[in-house]
């Protein structure tokens, strides 16, 4: 085997932390143990620059993180720049695909043919223990003849002439499904039926077919799928359910090939080699490794001042003057549900300042289920750079490819028809992250982390009623109608007074409803 | 003009091309040691070329434990691994025969006469090696532009000693880093926290930045 492909990162992946060299002797050169015990989070490192300097050509660098400001340079006349970031960085291409498999969740490889969709995703399949004839024999190809059975299984004849019952007929189910790594090639030319059956395998995890049932995802593990599609934007032979669509948890462009890495191509095409027929042994991770790298995932802690920052970006976006009457149904979803054109609501907002409202560039509000990817993918993005808690960066990072295809642009805001920003609409990842820096910015701009009033009337509640005198209920009452008041100075009205408005609604529910119950008990 | 980070004694190539010795015989895995080598930030393949040419002059190592233990220290060092500095000098000092002495010199790429010189500076002077003066001081460059393989975006704006001998602490576009280095390696490492620094010493050893720059140079004046 090619010693080129068995190169893997011995030396810590990250650049270290600075507490100078450890003293060894010439016998512990001889000790491999320190190396078997190569924690999860340096092994996924190990796995992504074993991804990117050897098996993808892939170098770009998109997930940027910097101390401080990067270094930016102008480039031609159009307003291009390119930014040399202080931190170490990732290729998009590979590190949300990696991340994916290292959260069990669904991943959408977009991009034009042969931009290696399919050889990112079977690697993630070699690096679950498959071997990768297994993993490209699984791949399921979409085609517009491919029918329920073809993707799950059929019922055995014999059974099926002989059944008295759904019950007595048992199904051949197809090997791929107890893979845990699943991966569906071209999914938009998959016919609408057969996608609600894979709705289910991806909603539910598990597929049913004559009354009988499988679990797809392994014992205890963790299952991970991985889609391709030709395009993100409705094309492809069938349209793709919103329901399945909604289920995919990132969505990730494939990188175009760089000319500069023609050699290593040539060389690839003289060798006949596939980078998935060399994935070293060692990188590979067993179902107990998969499940424990989740678990400790998931126990990355986010510490309150990212949360605040996400609570106040999520705030922008459900609501809309002039969606309802009632000032809960204010929603963009109320719109949309009635059949009507968010944008159309947008614009018939005379008062608000467009630019100011981060909630008129969406024609949609953010569902909870894309806010527990978010989450989850920060996460692990933390965990994978090896720091200790969620930094805002790590959030700044993941969200455009989680809010891809979730948040969908207002393309009647002006924001996507002036001038240079005109780019945006056709680079949503940009926008996204965009969006995400400027709430960042009102955030500031408000002072929030020190004048945040609703939040202590909310922390003050949390505190519990037990034993609360009627007085101090009263008294929180009278305070939730002040606030209220406040708000109602402003002349505009954005999501996050919306949000406020909600939660200040809720407060004085739970209070009055408390005094009352006091006043009946005497 | 040097681009990239190095070590000026590896320049001039110091060893033949060589296989990685076979030690198996003493019951020590030479591949082994050659990742361990990688892992402590030294260079596989110097480290093979090293001990070859430390063995290719004591044939009785690849028979004798320790004496191809002393080798392998000496070579692991040589390649840059700064961890074994210590060890390896440690051995230098109690070398028993002609033969160990020569293939002590051959693995350090230095001429066997000059060995008990470079014991005793080395006692005093981490970055002494005979070469030294051909360079008019200058022992090794680090950090380099990113964009050619380097570690920084900018030139280093500072840089201060800290109390380690060899380990300095680099300023770069707000990022403190540590540098550890003697005459035959160097490690850069981010410090998570503006380091404590150390009063200049008066060894002669000085590191050289520039505005145009993304090398820093270490740099020792002869002491008189």
């Amino acid at each position: 085997m090619p010693d080129r492909w068995n190169r893997v990162s011995a030396s810590p992946t990250n650049p270290g932390s600075g507490h100078g060299v450890e003293a060894l002797t010439a016998e512990d050169l001889f000790r491999p143990a320190a190396r078997a015990a190569v924690p999860l989070d340096e092994k996924l490192r190990q796995v992504y620059y074993w991804i990117v300097n050897r098996a993808v050509i892939s170098p770009y660098y998109d997930m940027e993180f910097s101390h401080g400001e990067p270094l930016s340079i102008g480039l031609g006349d159009a307003g291009a720049t390119v930014s040399l970031p202080t931190q170490a960085s990732f290729s998009s291409n590979v590190l949300v695909p990696l991340l994916t498999f290292a959260v069990g969740g669904r991943c959408l490889l977009i991009g034009g043919p042969g931009r290696g969709k399919t050889t990112v995703a079977v690697l993630m399949g070699v690096l679950a223990g498959t071997s990768s004839s297994d993993v490209r024999r699984a791949v399921q190809q979409g085609q517009p003849q491919l029918t329920i059975s073809d993707l799950v299984g059929i019922p055995l004849p014999r059974d099926l002439v002989g059944a008295e019952s759904l019950a007595d007929i048992r199904i051949a189910w197809r090997d791929w499904l107890g893979l845990p790594v699943k991966i569906i090639d071209e999914y938009n030319r998959i016919p609408t039926k057969t996608q609600s059956a894979l709705l289910t395998m991806v909603a539910e995890g598990y597929v049913e077919s004559h009354d009988q049932m499988r679990r797809t995802a392994p014992d205890g593990g963790v299952e991970s799928w991985f889609f391709t599609a030709n395009d993100d934007a409705g094309g492809g032979t069938f349209p793709v359910i919103h329901a399945l669509r909604d289920r995919m948890d990132v969505t990730v462009q494939a990188a175009g090939f760089n000319s500069r890495f023609f050699d290593e191509l040539i060389t690839r095409v003289e060798a006949g080699e596939k980078p998935e027929e060399h994935v070293p042994a060692e990188l590979s991770f067993d179902a107990a490794q998969q499940s424990e790298m989740r678990a400790q995932i998931r126990a990355v802690p986010i510490p309150d001042a990212v949360r605040e920052r996400l609570r106040f970006f999520l705030s922008h976006f459900e609501f809309v003057q002039h969606g309802g009457r009632r000032f809960e149904y204010r929603t963009k979803d109320v719109v949309t549900t009635a059949g009507g054109r968010v944008g159309e609501v947008i614009e018939a907002n005379s008062g608000a300042d467009l630019e100011v409202d981060l909630g008129a560039q969406t024609r949609n509000g953010l569902s909870v289920r894309a806010l527990q990817t978010l989450i989850m993918y920060a996460k692990a993005m933390a965990w994978f750079r090896g720091v200790d808690a969620v930094e805002l960066d790590d959030v700044a990072a993941v969200l455009p490819f989680v809010l891809r295809g979730k948040l969908l642009p207002n393309a009647t805001h002006p924001r996507f028809d002036v001038g240079a920003e005109r780019e945006l609409s056709t680079d949503t990842v940009s926008w996204l992250a965009d969006l995400f820096a400027q709430s960042c910015r009102q955030y500031d701009a408000l002072g929030r982390d020190a004048d945040d009033e609703v939040a202590a009337l909310l922390r003050e509640f949390d505190g519990g009623l037990d034993g609360l005198p009627a007085l101090e209920a009263s008294r929180r009452v009278t305070a939730v109608e002040a606030q209220l008041r406040r708000i109602a100075t402003v002349g505009k009205l954005y999501g996050r007074d919306f949000d406020d408005v909600i939660a200040l609604k809720y407060l004085h529910q739970r209070y009055t409803a408390y005094v009352r119950w006091q006043e009946m008990r005497g | 003009m040097n681009r990239i980070p190095v070590q000026l004694a590896n320049v001039s190539a110091p060893f033949p091309p060589a296989e990685l010795p076979d030690l198996s015989a003493v019951g020590l895995d030479t591949a082994l040691a050659a990742e361990s080598v990688q892992a402590a930030h030294g260079d596989p393949l110097l480290f093979s070329r090293a001990l070859a040419a430390g063995i290719e002059h004591d044939p009785a190592s690849v028979t004798d434990r320790e004496r191809a233990l002393d080798l392998v220290a000496i070579a692991a060092w040589r390649a840059g691994a700064l961890g074994l500095r210590v060890d390896a000098l440690t051995r230098l000092e109690s070398l028993d025969s002609a033969e160990q002495r020569l293939a002590a010199a051959a693995a350090l790429g230095v001429g066997v006469d000059v060995l008990d010189e470079f014991r005793r500076r080395q006692r005093s002077d981490r970055f002494w090696w005979p070469g030294r003066a051909d360079q008019r001081g200058y022992v090794l460059a680090t950090g380099g532009f990113r964009g050619l393989g380097g570690a920084w975006i900018r030139p280093p704006e500072r840089v201060e000693p800290l109390r380690d001998d060899g380990a300095f602490a680099f300023l770069v576009a707000g990022v403190w880093w540590r540098l550890d280095s003697d005459v035959w390696g160097a490690r850069l490492s981010l410090l998570p926290e503006p380091p404590t620094t150390a009063e200049q010493r008066d060894d002669g050893v000085t590191v050289v930045i520039g505005p145009d720059t993304h090398l820093a140079w270490v740099h020792v004046r002869e002491q008189g």
